[in-house]
């Protein structure tokens, strides 16, 4: 039997043993051991060799150089921590860094940080840098940098995603240039997971001093440089020479704007103007496959739409009023007609059935009858004029999926009216209608996202959803290291975000791509977090 | 009515008539005509002539969402013939008001609406279109102002030509010798001499506001869903369409076939006016 050894070389978590046991009595996965495990600390290397598994290797020799032509929208990027896409991010991660990599199989990896290892409460981490990191401006890579950016993160005054997310985090200790503590409020599993969120780029400690516009200078710690960038247009990478960790093959990157609309970016694909699509709609599914030396890429993600009701606003203040909303809406076939079926039935509390913790609580039933009588004791015995604001910032499946909704509660007596905006119209809006239709990103682990919408005073908690039994509900869950207890944990919060009727969440929508056969070595990541470092160009 | 009934008897007006009339029925019966709810999601994807689940056909198939294609058409119908014939009345109101005063006025009247109506028309129309949509948001009703806002100004310049000319003849200048009120003069003496070209233009002028319903539909701006919309159904179709062509095929159909009903009509009104003047 291997022995499990952490990256650190320092003893493993004093949870790591049991969880072990469980994955060898067969009582967890594969794959939850190897996330729990690699999350503590352990090396992949070394978890992997206990499953009896070996990470995918490469089939082929990789070619060095060449350019890989990456159709996306290039949009503005001043402070990393503040962006809101995930587009952005693409550009930023190939040229600064995180200090942890989230793999596509969802396996917490070391990035610039080399190792980690939570104290047993897991309250306390330990973390150490890779050694010999330089900036692309020849500063040497430190602790500094690191405690400036979490604590810009934290700060009372930060506008950040980030506030919420490590709101657990009270101090940031540097022990010396390589290696810093993370004291925490409360114990908090997901802390290196996290660490990847797509506001989490490590920037160098002069930012803010150098103007806080990262394009006008941008300096990183990654295999590329930024070399040219223009918003709405493009934004080139090119290798540069020096860095720290494997070099990459292709030469350069060169993100390609082709507006918002996918066909566009498929007929660009086609024509051999670009080289890899990372997102398609199912609409566009089956013109992809029939053509010639493209490949189609798709994966499971727990990303979804979340049709949310504002409980602090009429007519949502009442909650027999989002119950019947609710009752009235049939998720299972919202899937079918709005999304083809590509994805996975979602059950209104934001958890899906492959994340770790998820822990499962009764089907849901439609029940019309049971709405109306709720409507009518809401004081709308005949029936309820509603409008639900969209911007289908993903594409237009967001309104298929709602058209669907308003054929089906209208069986209640809701006439649901659809304020389609355009996205760029939508965005500003999106927290502040009473009745909204917003897309959610892919996050590993359901209480990262838990933590942001749904725990009261979250960052981008839509619904205004405000409950101290959900928040200590929450905080217990995070705190726990066996997927198994964690996932009953996890069944009250559940409950109790299921039982607010917050949200009527039809479904887990799978994920697409398009690449042309040329491009190797390249998955699709399931939050789009789109690592190009191992790509290639036959 | 005596040019129309000339006009028909020429082969291309005729035809032109039956298919506006086509889809005018179709835009006043569309609830017994249509086979199905045009809301309502059954099959996804289905092709022309596919069996439904009730044992009928979806005679053009389903679009994404599993609605009837066919209803949608017909219903769609009553969208763009009654928008669309609310929008024309509305920028003939307009335009017409416009350039009778102008027309009639002449002078400060006349240099003050010139002005506005060449400023309207200094702007590419489409343009115009999405910028007022956009602003106001996606209605029916705002694609009425939108419409009457851009198409105004180019009736008001007809209508101020043919009032110029109307006034300067006997009729006019004796009713207002024996002091008869302006506003008759115009209503009575001038508009009606006026309506031959009206007629001809309004029959263009629909087709274009049809295709501007359409392509607001296309654009994303038109009508909210579910209404169907021949501009919207093209739109949502428009990706898929190398694998399902009847997604886009059948709209566009509908859309350019009431567009050429519309144009031979106009056609045929105009040489049986010409016809008419030299008779």
């Amino acid at each position: 039997m291997f022995k499990l050894r952490t990256n650190s070389g320092r003893p493993v978590h004093p949870d790591v043993p049991q969880v072990t046991d469980l994955f060898l009595k067969g009582e967890i996965d594969r794959r939850a051991f190897l996330r729990t495990v690699t999350l503590l600390g352990v090396s992949a290397s070394s978890a992997f060799a206990v499953t009896g598994a070996t990470p995918a290797g490469a089939q082929e020799t990789p070619k060095k150089g060449g350019a890989l032509r990456y159709g996306s929208a290039v949009m503005e990027i001043n402070d990393p921590m503040m962006i809101t896409w995930t587009q952005p991010s693409n550009v930023l991660r190939n040229v600064v860094e995180y200090l942890t990599r989230v793999d596509e199989d969802n396996m917490t990896l070391p990035s610039l940080a080399a190792s980690w290892d939570p104290s047993a409460d897991l309250t306390t981490w330990k973390f150490k840098l890779q050694p010999n990191v330089k900036w692309s401006n020849g500063d040497a890579f430190t602790t500094e940098d690191v405690a400036f950016n979490i604590r810009r993160w934290i700060a009372p005054e930060s506008k950040s995603s980030n506030k919420s997310a490590f709101s657990a985090v009270k101090d940031v200790e540097i022990v010396n240039d390589l290696e810093f503590t993370l004291h925490l409020s409360r114990p908090t599993l997901a802390i290196p997971e996290m660490l990847f969120a797509y506001t989490c780029p490590i920037l160098h400690r002069k930012f803010v001093e150098q103007g806080g516009v990262w394009t006008k200078n941008p300096i990183g710690t990654g295999p590329y440089s930024l070399v040219e960038f223009a918003v709405g247009q493009k934004a080139t990478l090119r290798r540069r020479d020096g860095y720290w960790g494997k070099a990459p093959h292709l030469d350069e990157i060169r993100f390609i704007d082709l507006g918002t609309d996918v066909s566009a970016s498929i007929q660009a694909l086609a024509s051999n103007q670009v080289d890899l699509v990372p997102a398609i709609n199912t609409t566009d599914i089956d013109v992809v496959k029939r053509l010639p030396n493209v490949t189609l890429l798709s994966g499971r993600a727990a990303q979804t739409i979340c049709i949310r009701m504002q409980g602090t606003q009429k007519p949502f203040d009442d909650i027999r009023v989002r119950k019947a909303m609710v009752l009235a809406s049939d998720n299972q076939k919202m899937l079918e007609l709005g999304y083809r079926g590509l994805g996975v039935v979602a059950e209104n509390h934001h958890v899906a059935p492959f994340h770790p913790e998820y822990f499962k609580l009764p089907p849901l039933k439609r029940d019309v009858a049971q709405a109306k009588a709720l409507l009518a004791e809401a004081g709308y015995k005949d029936g309820l004029d509603v409008a639900l604001t969209l911007g289908n910032t993903q594409g237009r499946w967001e309104q298929d999926t709602a058209q669907i909704m308003q054929q089906q509660v209208a069986e209640a007596g809701i006439r649901m009216r659809l304020d389609v905006k355009p996205a760029s119209e939508f965005w500003p809006i999106w927290d502040k209608v009473p009745f909204g239709l917003t897309f959610w990103a892919h996050r590993p682990l359901a209480v990262m996202t838990l933590d942001l919408a749904y725990r009261a005073g979250g960052s981008w908690n839509e619904s205004r959803y405000a409950s101290a039994e959900f928040d200590a509900a929450l905080n217990k869950a995070t705190g726990i290291v066996d997927p198994k207890a964690r996932s009953q944990a996890m069944e009250s919060v559940e409950r109790i975000l299921q039982d607010a009727a917050v949200m009527v969440q039809p479904y887990w929508a799978d994920r697409f791509g398009a690449m042309s056969n040329k491009v190797r070595g390249f998955r699709l990541h399931p939050a789009t977090y789109n690592n190009l470092t191992g790509a290639w160009l036959a | 009515m005596r040019n129309l009934g000339r006009a028909l008897r020429r082969p291309a007006a005729a035809i032109g008539f039956a298919m506006v009339s086509v889809w005018v029925a179709c835009a006043l019966f569309a609830p017994w005509l249509a086979p199905y709810d045009p809301l309502k999601s059954q099959v996804p994807l289905q092709f022309p002539f596919d069996r439904a689940p009730d044992g009928g056909h979806f005679w053009l198939g389903t679009d994404l969402l599993g609605r009837d294609i066919l209803s949608r058409l017909i219903h769609g119908a009553r969208t763009v013939v009654f928008w669309a014939g609310l929008a024309a009345s509305s920028a003939y109101i307009v335009g017409i008001t416009g350039g009778l005063c102008a027309g009639f006025y002449r002078g400060i009247t006349d240099r003050v609406l010139s002005f506005l109506a060449n400023v309207v028309l200094s702007f590419p129309v489409l343009v115009l279109y999405i910028l007022i949509i956009v602003t106001l948001g996606a209605s029916g009703l705002n694609i009425v102002l939108a419409v009457t806002f851009a198409s105004a100004p180019a009736i008001f310049r007809i209508v101020r030509a043919l009032s110029i000319d109307i006034a300067s003849r006997d009729f006019v200048s004796a009713a207002i010798t024996q002091g008869e009120n302006a506003v008759r003069i115009m209503l009575v003496d001038i508009l009606p001499n006026a309506t031959g070209p009206l007629v001809v233009d309004a029959c263009l002028r629909l087709g274009y506001i049809a295709i501007t319903i359409g392509t607001l539909g296309f654009l994303g701006l038109g009508l909210p869903p579910p209404t169907p919309d021949w501009g919207g159904m093209v739109n949502e179709g428009r990706g898929m369409a190398m694998v399902f062509p009847h997604l886009v095929v059948f709209p566009c159909i509908a859309i350019s076939s009431l567009m050429l009903g519309l144009s031979l009509l106009a056609d045929g009104l105009r040489e049986a006016s010409r016809s008419g003047s030299r008779a």
